[in-house]
Protein backbone atom coordinates (compact mmCIF):
# COMPACT_ATOMS: atom_id res chain seq x y z
CA UNK A 1 0.00 0.00 0.00
CA UNK A 2 1.28 3.75 -0.87
CA UNK A 3 0.84 7.32 0.28
CA UNK A 4 -0.59 8.81 -2.18
CA UNK A 5 1.14 12.67 -2.16
CA UNK A 6 -1.47 14.35 -4.14
CA UNK A 7 -4.10 13.08 -1.09
CA UNK A 8 -2.31 13.71 1.55
CA UNK A 9 -1.20 16.97 0.70
CA UNK A 10 -4.77 18.11 0.16
CA UNK A 11 -5.96 16.25 3.53
CA UNK A 12 -3.78 18.00 5.30
CA UNK A 13 -4.24 21.79 3.98
CA UNK A 14 -8.08 20.67 4.88
CA UNK A 15 -7.18 19.64 8.29
CA UNK A 16 -5.11 22.51 8.57
CA UNK A 17 -7.42 25.28 7.43
CA UNK A 18 -10.52 23.35 8.98
CA UNK A 19 -8.85 22.92 11.90
CA UNK A 20 -10.00 26.01 14.01
CA UNK A 21 -13.40 26.50 15.02
CA UNK A 22 -14.95 29.37 16.96
CA UNK A 23 -14.59 26.51 20.12
CA UNK A 24 -11.04 26.04 19.50
CA UNK A 25 -10.15 29.68 18.92
CA UNK A 26 -12.15 31.10 21.87
CA UNK A 27 -11.04 28.14 24.56
CA UNK A 28 -7.62 28.32 23.95
CA UNK A 29 -7.48 32.72 23.04
CA UNK A 30 -9.62 32.52 27.22
CA UNK A 31 -7.12 29.87 28.65
CA UNK A 32 -4.29 32.20 27.82
CA UNK A 33 -5.61 35.34 28.80
CA UNK A 34 -6.39 33.89 32.33
CA UNK A 35 -4.05 31.57 32.85
CA UNK A 36 -1.14 32.27 30.07
CA UNK A 37 0.92 29.19 28.68
CA UNK A 38 -0.59 26.78 31.92
CA UNK A 39 -3.23 25.06 29.96
CA UNK A 40 -0.92 24.54 26.37
CA UNK A 41 -0.54 20.78 28.37
CA UNK A 42 -4.19 20.37 27.44
CA UNK A 43 -4.20 20.81 23.91
CA UNK A 44 -1.68 18.46 23.55
CA UNK A 45 -3.55 15.53 24.90
CA UNK A 46 -6.76 16.68 23.40
CA UNK A 47 -4.28 16.05 20.15
CA UNK A 48 -3.62 12.88 20.59
CA UNK A 49 -7.02 11.56 21.46
CA UNK A 50 -8.33 13.35 18.30
CA UNK A 51 -5.18 11.88 15.92
CA UNK A 52 -6.24 8.48 17.11
CA UNK A 53 -10.04 9.19 16.71
CA UNK A 54 -9.72 10.46 13.30
CA UNK A 55 -7.65 7.84 12.01
CA UNK A 56 -10.02 5.20 13.35
CA UNK A 57 -13.01 7.26 11.75
CA UNK A 58 -11.16 6.93 7.90
CA UNK A 59 -9.87 3.47 8.44
CA UNK A 60 -13.62 2.43 9.82
CA UNK A 61 -15.26 4.19 6.85
CA UNK A 62 -12.21 2.45 4.44
CA UNK A 63 -12.55 -0.84 5.63
CA UNK A 64 -15.88 -1.44 6.62
CA UNK A 65 -17.29 0.84 3.93
CA UNK A 66 -20.01 1.86 6.80
CA UNK A 67 -20.18 5.92 8.26
CA UNK A 68 -20.06 6.09 12.28
CA UNK A 69 -23.83 6.22 12.44
CA UNK A 70 -24.25 3.17 10.23
CA UNK A 71 -22.29 0.93 12.17
CA UNK A 72 -23.54 2.09 15.64
CA UNK A 73 -27.68 1.67 14.40
CA UNK A 74 -26.74 -1.91 12.97
CA UNK A 75 -24.32 -3.34 15.56
CA UNK A 76 -26.46 -1.80 18.40
CA UNK A 77 -30.15 -1.86 17.35
CA UNK A 78 -31.99 1.37 16.99
CA UNK A 79 -33.17 1.43 20.11
CA UNK A 80 -29.80 2.24 21.79
CA UNK A 81 -28.96 4.57 18.44
CA UNK A 82 -31.36 6.99 19.48
CA UNK A 83 -29.29 7.72 22.75
CA UNK A 84 -26.39 9.27 20.48
CA UNK A 85 -28.46 10.40 17.80
CA UNK A 86 -30.32 12.60 20.50
CA UNK A 87 -26.96 13.98 22.72
CA UNK A 88 -25.00 14.91 19.53
CA UNK A 89 -28.52 16.25 17.96
CA UNK A 90 -28.53 18.55 20.83
CA UNK A 91 -25.00 19.38 21.56
CA UNK A 92 -24.07 19.73 17.74
CA UNK A 93 -27.04 22.36 17.35
CA UNK A 94 -25.58 24.22 20.07
CA UNK A 95 -22.13 24.21 18.13
CA UNK A 96 -23.45 25.14 15.17
CA UNK A 97 -25.32 28.22 16.90
CA UNK A 98 -21.65 28.88 18.02
CA UNK A 99 -19.98 28.58 15.08
CA UNK A 100 -23.21 30.89 13.69
CA UNK A 101 -22.39 33.76 16.34
CA UNK A 102 -18.66 33.96 15.24
CA UNK A 103 -19.06 34.13 12.14
CA UNK A 104 -21.18 37.27 12.88
CA UNK A 105 -19.16 38.50 15.86
CA UNK A 106 -16.76 38.79 13.08
CA UNK A 107 -18.52 40.50 10.86
CA UNK A 108 -19.53 42.91 14.12
CA UNK A 109 -16.37 43.40 14.76
CA UNK A 110 -15.24 44.86 11.29
CA UNK A 111 -18.39 46.90 10.54
CA UNK A 112 -19.74 47.16 13.80
CA UNK A 113 -23.07 46.21 12.65
CA UNK A 114 -24.93 44.57 15.42
CA UNK A 115 -24.28 40.78 15.74
CA UNK A 116 -27.97 39.86 15.51
CA UNK A 117 -28.70 41.82 12.29
CA UNK A 118 -25.88 39.39 10.63
CA UNK A 119 -27.36 36.59 11.77
CA UNK A 120 -29.95 35.81 8.78
CA UNK A 121 -27.68 37.07 6.08
CA UNK A 122 -24.96 34.82 7.52
CA UNK A 123 -27.72 31.50 7.77
CA UNK A 124 -28.80 32.37 4.30
CA UNK A 125 -25.00 32.53 2.88
CA UNK A 126 -24.52 29.23 4.67
CA UNK A 127 -27.85 27.35 3.53
CA UNK A 128 -27.13 28.92 -0.15
CA UNK A 129 -23.39 27.54 -0.07
CA UNK A 130 -24.61 24.25 0.96
CA UNK A 131 -27.72 23.92 -1.51
CA UNK A 132 -25.45 24.99 -4.72
CA UNK A 133 -22.50 23.50 -3.24
CA UNK A 134 -20.63 19.99 -2.90
CA UNK A 135 -18.59 18.24 -0.88
CA UNK A 136 -15.48 19.34 -2.45
CA UNK A 137 -16.37 22.39 -2.22
CA UNK A 138 -17.35 22.51 1.51
CA UNK A 139 -14.66 20.55 2.54
CA UNK A 140 -11.68 21.94 0.59
CA UNK A 141 -12.83 25.75 -0.59
CA UNK A 142 -13.82 26.24 3.26
CA UNK A 143 -10.17 24.37 4.66
CA UNK A 144 -8.07 26.85 1.53
CA UNK A 145 -9.87 30.17 2.86
CA UNK A 146 -8.80 28.79 6.76
CA UNK A 147 -5.24 28.40 6.06
CA UNK A 148 -5.63 32.60 6.86
CA UNK A 149 -5.26 31.41 10.45
CA UNK A 150 -2.03 30.42 10.01
CA UNK A 151 -1.58 33.99 10.71
CA UNK A 152 -1.88 32.94 14.19
CA UNK A 153 1.69 30.89 14.10
CA UNK A 154 3.13 33.73 12.29
CA UNK A 155 2.25 35.74 15.21
CA UNK A 156 4.71 33.38 17.81
CA UNK A 157 7.51 33.88 15.12
CA UNK A 158 7.04 37.89 15.61
CA UNK A 159 6.89 37.78 19.30
CA UNK A 160 9.48 35.01 20.38
CA UNK A 161 8.00 33.30 23.62
CA UNK A 162 10.27 31.65 25.83
CA UNK A 163 10.83 28.14 24.60
CA UNK A 164 11.15 27.10 28.25
CA UNK A 165 8.20 28.05 29.31
CA UNK A 166 6.03 26.83 26.32
CA UNK A 167 8.18 23.35 27.12
CA UNK A 168 7.47 23.92 31.12
CA UNK A 169 3.27 24.38 29.97
CA UNK A 170 3.38 21.19 28.02
CA UNK A 171 3.56 19.25 31.70
CA UNK A 172 -0.02 19.39 33.54
CA UNK A 173 0.60 21.52 36.41
CA UNK A 174 -2.05 22.38 39.35
CA UNK A 175 -3.41 26.33 38.90
CA UNK A 176 -2.79 28.19 42.08
CA UNK A 177 -5.66 30.53 41.99
CA UNK A 178 -9.52 30.02 40.20
CA UNK A 179 -9.30 26.27 40.27
CA UNK A 180 -12.75 25.99 38.83
CA UNK A 181 -12.03 27.86 36.25
CA UNK A 182 -8.86 26.57 34.87
CA UNK A 183 -10.79 22.70 34.77
CA UNK A 184 -13.30 23.98 33.49
CA UNK A 185 -11.18 25.84 30.24
CA UNK A 186 -9.27 22.12 30.22
CA UNK A 187 -12.35 20.20 29.81
CA UNK A 188 -13.90 22.89 26.93
CA UNK A 189 -10.48 22.77 25.05
CA UNK A 190 -10.84 19.11 25.21
CA UNK A 191 -14.14 19.36 23.79
CA UNK A 192 -13.26 21.91 21.81
CA UNK A 193 -11.10 19.62 19.77
CA UNK A 194 -12.32 16.35 20.12
CA UNK A 195 -15.80 17.02 18.64
CA UNK A 196 -17.65 14.29 17.44
CA UNK A 197 -18.72 15.92 14.58
CA UNK A 198 -15.14 16.17 13.55
CA UNK A 199 -14.99 12.70 12.63
CA UNK A 200 -18.42 12.15 11.99
CA UNK A 201 -17.98 14.39 8.93
CA UNK A 202 -14.98 13.03 8.50
CA UNK A 203 -15.68 9.36 8.03
CA UNK A 204 -18.51 10.14 6.17
CA UNK A 205 -16.29 12.59 3.58
CA UNK A 206 -14.49 9.02 3.71
CA UNK A 207 -17.47 7.23 2.37
CA UNK A 208 -17.97 9.99 -0.33
CA UNK A 209 -14.76 9.77 -1.72
CA UNK A 210 -15.53 6.29 -1.69
CA UNK A 211 -12.06 5.32 0.19
CA UNK A 212 -10.48 1.51 0.26
CA UNK A 213 -8.08 -0.27 2.23
CA UNK A 214 -5.39 1.24 0.17
CA UNK A 215 -5.93 4.32 1.00
CA UNK A 216 -5.22 3.67 4.86
CA UNK A 217 -1.54 4.89 4.98
CA UNK A 218 -3.12 8.47 3.07
CA UNK A 219 -5.88 8.35 6.48
CA UNK A 220 -2.69 7.79 9.07
CA UNK A 221 -0.50 10.54 7.63
CA UNK A 222 -3.31 12.99 7.12
CA UNK A 223 -4.89 12.19 10.71
CA UNK A 224 -1.36 12.57 12.43
CA UNK A 225 0.26 16.04 10.31
CA UNK A 226 -3.38 17.90 9.45
CA UNK A 227 -4.61 17.61 13.28
CA UNK A 228 -1.56 17.53 14.51
CA UNK A 229 -0.24 20.87 12.42
CA UNK A 230 -4.10 22.26 13.47
CA UNK A 231 -3.13 21.96 16.84
CA UNK A 232 -0.03 23.81 16.93
CA UNK A 233 -2.57 26.66 15.50
CA UNK A 234 -4.67 26.77 18.64
CA UNK A 235 -1.99 26.32 20.22
CA UNK A 236 -0.60 29.54 18.77
CA UNK A 237 -4.23 31.08 20.03
CA UNK A 238 -3.38 30.06 23.34
CA UNK A 239 0.36 31.41 23.62
CA UNK A 240 -0.39 34.79 21.41
CA UNK A 241 -3.59 35.71 24.24
CA UNK A 242 -1.11 34.74 27.07
CA UNK A 243 1.55 36.73 25.23
CA UNK A 244 -0.83 40.18 24.75
CA UNK A 245 -4.24 39.75 26.88
CA UNK A 246 -2.74 37.82 29.77
CA UNK A 247 -0.03 40.53 31.20
CA UNK A 248 -3.35 43.85 30.94
CA UNK A 249 -5.38 41.28 32.93
CA UNK A 250 -7.53 40.48 30.11
CA UNK A 251 -9.44 37.77 30.71
CA UNK A 252 -11.88 37.65 27.49
CA UNK A 253 -15.33 38.18 29.59
CA UNK A 254 -16.98 39.40 26.37
CA UNK A 255 -16.34 38.64 22.68
CA UNK A 256 -15.30 42.88 21.49
CA UNK A 257 -12.16 42.41 24.20
CA UNK A 258 -10.80 39.39 21.65
CA UNK A 259 -11.03 41.77 18.75
CA UNK A 260 -7.57 43.52 19.25
CA UNK A 261 -5.41 40.55 20.47
CA UNK A 262 -3.16 40.72 17.00
CA UNK A 263 -2.32 44.66 16.37
CA UNK A 264 0.23 45.03 19.25
CA UNK A 265 1.68 42.32 16.93
CA UNK A 266 0.87 43.00 13.27
CA UNK A 267 -0.87 46.99 13.76
CA UNK A 268 -3.50 47.80 11.90
CA UNK A 269 -3.40 44.25 9.71
CA UNK A 270 -3.55 42.11 12.76
CA UNK A 271 -7.65 43.76 13.65
CA UNK A 272 -8.30 42.43 9.74
CA UNK A 273 -6.48 39.12 10.23
CA UNK A 274 -8.31 37.94 13.32
CA UNK A 275 -11.76 38.96 12.21
CA UNK A 276 -11.23 37.42 9.07
CA UNK A 277 -9.49 34.29 10.57
CA UNK A 278 -12.84 33.82 12.88
CA UNK A 279 -15.23 34.24 10.03
CA UNK A 280 -13.61 32.21 7.50
CA UNK A 281 -12.89 29.51 10.51
CA UNK A 282 -16.30 29.50 11.86
CA UNK A 283 -18.02 29.08 8.10
CA UNK A 284 -16.19 26.66 7.90
CA UNK A 285 -16.77 24.45 10.86
CA UNK A 286 -20.52 25.61 10.10
CA UNK A 287 -21.12 24.46 6.47
CA UNK A 288 -19.51 20.81 8.52
CA UNK A 289 -21.68 20.92 11.32
CA UNK A 290 -24.58 21.79 9.19
CA UNK A 291 -23.80 18.70 7.07
CA UNK A 292 -22.70 16.30 10.10
CA UNK A 293 -26.09 16.84 11.71
CA UNK A 294 -27.82 15.62 8.23
CA UNK A 295 -25.12 12.56 7.79
CA UNK A 296 -26.01 11.36 11.28
CA UNK A 297 -29.67 11.20 11.12
CA UNK A 298 -30.02 10.35 7.74
CA UNK A 299 -27.48 7.96 8.27
CA UNK A 300 -28.83 6.44 11.39
CA UNK A 301 -32.28 6.22 9.52
CA UNK A 302 -31.15 4.83 6.63
CA UNK A 303 -32.44 8.07 4.50
CA UNK A 304 -30.64 8.86 1.53
CA UNK A 305 -27.68 11.78 2.06
CA UNK A 306 -24.93 13.01 0.44
CA UNK A 307 -23.54 16.31 -0.69
CA UNK A 308 -22.68 15.24 -3.65
CA UNK A 309 -26.02 14.37 -4.78
CA UNK A 310 -28.77 17.11 -5.84
CA UNK A 311 -31.03 18.44 -3.00
CA UNK A 312 -33.84 16.65 -5.29
CA UNK A 313 -32.66 13.36 -4.88
CA UNK A 314 -31.40 13.67 -1.29
CA UNK A 315 -34.46 15.58 -0.30
CA UNK A 316 -34.09 14.31 3.56
CA UNK A 317 -31.01 15.19 3.37
CA UNK A 318 -31.27 18.78 2.16
CA UNK A 319 -34.37 19.57 4.89
CA UNK A 320 -32.27 18.67 7.43
CA UNK A 321 -29.35 20.65 6.95
CA UNK A 322 -31.85 23.63 6.22
CA UNK A 323 -33.43 22.91 9.33
CA UNK A 324 -30.45 22.76 11.20
CA UNK A 325 -29.04 26.03 9.95
CA UNK A 326 -32.50 27.75 10.30
CA UNK A 327 -32.50 27.10 14.43
CA UNK A 328 -28.33 28.09 14.55
CA UNK A 329 -29.72 31.73 13.02
CA UNK A 330 -32.60 31.86 15.48
CA UNK A 331 -30.55 31.09 18.61
CA UNK A 332 -28.57 33.65 17.91
CA UNK A 333 -31.44 35.68 16.15
CA UNK A 334 -32.91 35.87 20.16
CA UNK A 335 -29.72 37.68 21.21
CA UNK A 336 -28.01 34.29 23.07
CA UNK A 337 -24.15 35.40 23.64
CA UNK A 338 -22.33 33.50 21.08
CA UNK A 339 -18.85 33.12 23.41
CA UNK A 340 -21.13 32.19 26.78
CA UNK A 341 -23.07 29.46 24.32
CA UNK A 342 -19.67 28.23 22.98
CA UNK A 343 -17.78 28.02 26.72
CA UNK A 344 -21.38 26.14 28.06
CA UNK A 345 -21.42 23.88 24.58
CA UNK A 346 -18.09 23.03 24.85
CA UNK A 347 -17.92 21.75 27.98
CA UNK A 348 -21.03 19.78 27.11
CA UNK A 349 -19.22 18.12 24.42
CA UNK A 350 -17.29 16.58 26.64
CA UNK A 351 -19.70 15.74 29.24
CA UNK A 352 -21.66 13.37 26.15
CA UNK A 353 -18.45 12.19 24.71
CA UNK A 354 -18.74 8.51 25.82
CA UNK A 355 -22.14 8.59 24.39
CA UNK A 356 -20.64 8.99 20.58
CA UNK A 357 -17.24 7.39 21.08
CA UNK A 358 -17.53 4.21 23.53
CA UNK A 359 -19.70 2.81 21.07
CA UNK A 360 -17.41 3.85 18.14
CA UNK A 361 -14.60 2.31 19.94
CA UNK A 362 -16.43 -1.26 20.03
CA UNK A 363 -17.41 -1.23 16.44
CA UNK A 364 -13.03 -0.27 16.05
CA UNK A 365 -12.75 -3.61 17.84
CA UNK A 366 -15.08 -5.57 15.93
CA UNK A 367 -13.58 -8.04 13.64
CA UNK A 368 -16.80 -8.46 11.76
CA UNK A 369 -16.26 -4.39 10.47
CA UNK A 370 -13.00 -4.23 10.66
CA UNK A 371 -11.41 -7.82 9.96
CA UNK A 372 -7.61 -7.27 10.58
CA UNK A 373 -7.80 -3.75 10.78
CA UNK A 374 -9.60 -3.43 14.59
CA UNK A 375 -7.62 -1.20 17.12
CA UNK A 376 -4.61 -1.69 18.97
CA UNK A 377 -4.30 -1.94 22.93
CA UNK A 378 -2.81 1.86 22.65
CA UNK A 379 -5.35 3.56 20.95
CA UNK A 380 -8.10 1.90 22.91
CA UNK A 381 -6.82 2.88 26.47
CA UNK A 382 -5.46 6.38 25.57
CA UNK A 383 -8.91 7.18 23.94
CA UNK A 384 -10.95 5.38 27.14
CA UNK A 385 -8.78 7.23 30.00
CA UNK A 386 -8.74 10.26 27.95
CA UNK A 387 -12.73 10.48 27.04
CA UNK A 388 -13.32 9.13 30.66
CA UNK A 389 -11.42 11.88 32.84
CA UNK A 390 -13.10 14.84 30.46
CA UNK A 391 -16.46 13.78 30.79
CA UNK A 392 -16.21 13.39 34.69
CA UNK A 393 -14.50 16.67 35.22
CA UNK A 394 -16.74 18.10 32.96
CA UNK A 395 -19.89 16.96 34.91
CA UNK A 396 -17.99 17.83 37.90
CA UNK A 397 -16.76 21.36 36.59
CA UNK A 398 -19.62 22.69 34.63
CA UNK A 399 -21.87 23.50 38.24
CA UNK A 400 -18.38 24.65 39.48
CA UNK A 401 -17.77 27.13 37.28
CA UNK A 402 -21.17 28.80 37.47
CA UNK A 403 -21.11 28.31 41.33
CA UNK A 404 -17.78 30.69 40.63
CA UNK A 405 -16.19 28.32 43.12
CA UNK A 406 -11.94 27.43 42.96
CA UNK B 1 -26.97 27.57 36.45
CA UNK B 2 -28.25 31.13 37.59
CA UNK B 3 -29.35 29.59 40.46
CA UNK B 4 -25.92 28.06 41.16
CA UNK B 5 -23.92 31.26 40.59
CA UNK B 6 -26.24 33.20 43.06
CA UNK B 7 -25.66 30.87 45.90
CA UNK B 8 -21.73 31.58 45.88
CA UNK B 9 -20.08 32.91 48.68
CA UNK B 10 -20.39 37.04 49.26
CA UNK B 11 -16.12 37.12 49.19
CA UNK B 12 -16.66 34.19 45.95
CA UNK B 13 -18.60 37.27 44.72
CA UNK B 14 -16.42 40.38 45.21
CA UNK B 15 -13.09 38.63 43.99
CA UNK B 16 -15.47 38.00 40.31
CA UNK B 17 -16.20 42.00 40.21
CA UNK B 18 -12.60 42.74 40.44
CA UNK B 19 -11.47 40.28 38.42
CA UNK B 20 -14.00 41.80 35.80
CA UNK B 21 -13.32 45.37 36.55
CA UNK B 22 -9.37 44.55 36.26
CA UNK B 23 -10.53 42.77 33.26
CA UNK B 24 -12.35 45.98 31.87
CA UNK B 25 -9.97 48.18 32.78
CA UNK B 26 -7.00 46.28 30.66
CA UNK B 27 -9.63 46.62 27.90
CA UNK B 28 -10.20 49.77 28.33
CA UNK B 29 -6.47 50.85 28.13
CA UNK B 30 -5.88 48.76 25.15
CA UNK B 31 -8.35 50.39 23.05
CA UNK B 32 -7.11 53.28 23.86
CA UNK B 33 -3.86 52.34 22.88
CA UNK B 34 -4.48 50.70 19.86
CA UNK B 35 -6.75 53.70 18.74
CA UNK B 36 -3.91 56.04 19.27
CA UNK B 37 -1.31 53.61 17.65
CA UNK B 38 -4.27 53.70 14.18
CA UNK B 39 -4.92 50.23 14.17
CA UNK B 40 -8.29 49.45 15.42
CA UNK B 41 -11.13 51.16 13.32
CA UNK B 42 -13.57 53.99 15.19
CA UNK B 43 -16.08 50.99 14.70
CA UNK B 44 -14.69 48.83 17.08
CA UNK B 45 -13.55 51.55 19.88
CA UNK B 46 -17.37 52.22 19.94
CA UNK B 47 -18.61 48.65 20.10
CA UNK B 48 -16.11 48.01 22.49
CA UNK B 49 -16.79 50.61 24.91
CA UNK B 50 -20.37 50.33 24.93
CA UNK B 51 -19.93 46.55 26.07
CA UNK B 52 -17.68 48.18 28.53
CA UNK B 53 -20.14 50.58 29.78
CA UNK B 54 -22.96 48.22 29.98
CA UNK B 55 -20.77 45.45 31.80
CA UNK B 56 -19.37 47.96 34.50
CA UNK B 57 -23.16 49.46 34.91
CA UNK B 58 -23.79 45.40 35.45
CA UNK B 59 -21.00 45.03 37.92
CA UNK B 60 -21.42 48.41 39.98
CA UNK B 61 -25.43 46.86 40.57
CA UNK B 62 -23.93 43.63 41.39
CA UNK B 63 -21.40 45.46 44.17
CA UNK B 64 -24.58 47.30 45.42
CA UNK B 65 -26.39 43.92 46.09
CA UNK B 66 -22.76 42.45 48.03
CA UNK B 67 -22.83 41.38 51.31
CA UNK B 68 -19.97 43.22 52.41
CA UNK B 69 -19.00 46.11 54.30
CA UNK B 70 -20.11 49.34 53.29
CA UNK B 71 -16.53 50.60 52.57
CA UNK B 72 -15.03 48.08 50.29
CA UNK B 73 -18.69 48.34 47.97
CA UNK B 74 -17.34 52.35 47.75
CA UNK B 75 -14.14 51.25 46.78
CA UNK B 76 -15.12 49.62 44.06
CA UNK B 77 -17.65 52.00 43.15
CA UNK B 78 -15.29 54.63 42.66
CA UNK B 79 -13.41 51.84 40.69
CA UNK B 80 -15.82 51.61 38.41
CA UNK B 81 -16.84 55.13 38.23
CA UNK B 82 -13.41 56.24 37.15
CA UNK B 83 -13.40 53.57 34.51
CA UNK B 84 -16.59 54.78 33.37
CA UNK B 85 -15.26 58.50 32.74
CA UNK B 86 -12.11 57.36 31.08
CA UNK B 87 -14.36 55.41 28.76
CA UNK B 88 -16.80 57.91 28.07
CA UNK B 89 -13.57 60.34 27.43
CA UNK B 90 -12.18 57.73 24.98
CA UNK B 91 -15.30 57.46 23.54
CA UNK B 92 -15.15 61.55 22.86
CA UNK B 93 -11.98 61.68 21.47
CA UNK B 94 -12.57 58.31 19.39
CA UNK B 95 -15.99 60.16 17.96
CA UNK B 96 -14.05 63.51 17.37
CA UNK B 97 -11.19 61.47 15.31
CA UNK B 98 -8.78 62.45 18.41
CA UNK B 99 -6.16 60.35 18.82
CA UNK B 100 -2.34 60.73 20.52
CA UNK B 101 -3.30 61.51 23.97
CA UNK B 102 -1.18 59.85 26.81
CA UNK B 103 -2.62 57.02 28.38
CA UNK B 104 -3.04 57.45 32.38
Amino acid sequence: MKIKPLAVVLGIVTSVGGYLDIGSIMTSAQAGAIFGYQLLWTLAVAAIVVIFLVEMSGRFAAVSKHTIADGIRERFGFNFFIIPLLALTIVNLMILASEIGGMCIALELATGVPLRLWSIPVGLFLWLFLWKGNFDLVENGGAILGLVTVCFLVGIYVVHPSWHDIGRSLLPSPPVVDKAKYWFLAVSIMGASVSPYLFIFYSSGAIEDKWKEEDLPTNKMVAVVGMGFGTIIAMAVLLLAGYVLQPRGIRLDHYSQFGAMLTPIFGHWGFWLLAASLFVACMGASLEIGLELSYFICQGFGWGWGENKKPKDAPRFSILYTIAIALGTVIILLGINPLKLTMVSMALVSATLPLAVFPFLVLMNDRAYMGKHTNGLISNVVVIVAVLLASVLSVITIPLEFLGGG
Amino acid sequence: MFFLAACSSPSAQLEQVKQTLESWSGTIDMVQEQWNKHTIPHAYVKKTLQAAHKELKKQAEQVRSLKVSAGRKQVLIEQIQKLENKSARIMQEADGGNRGRQQE
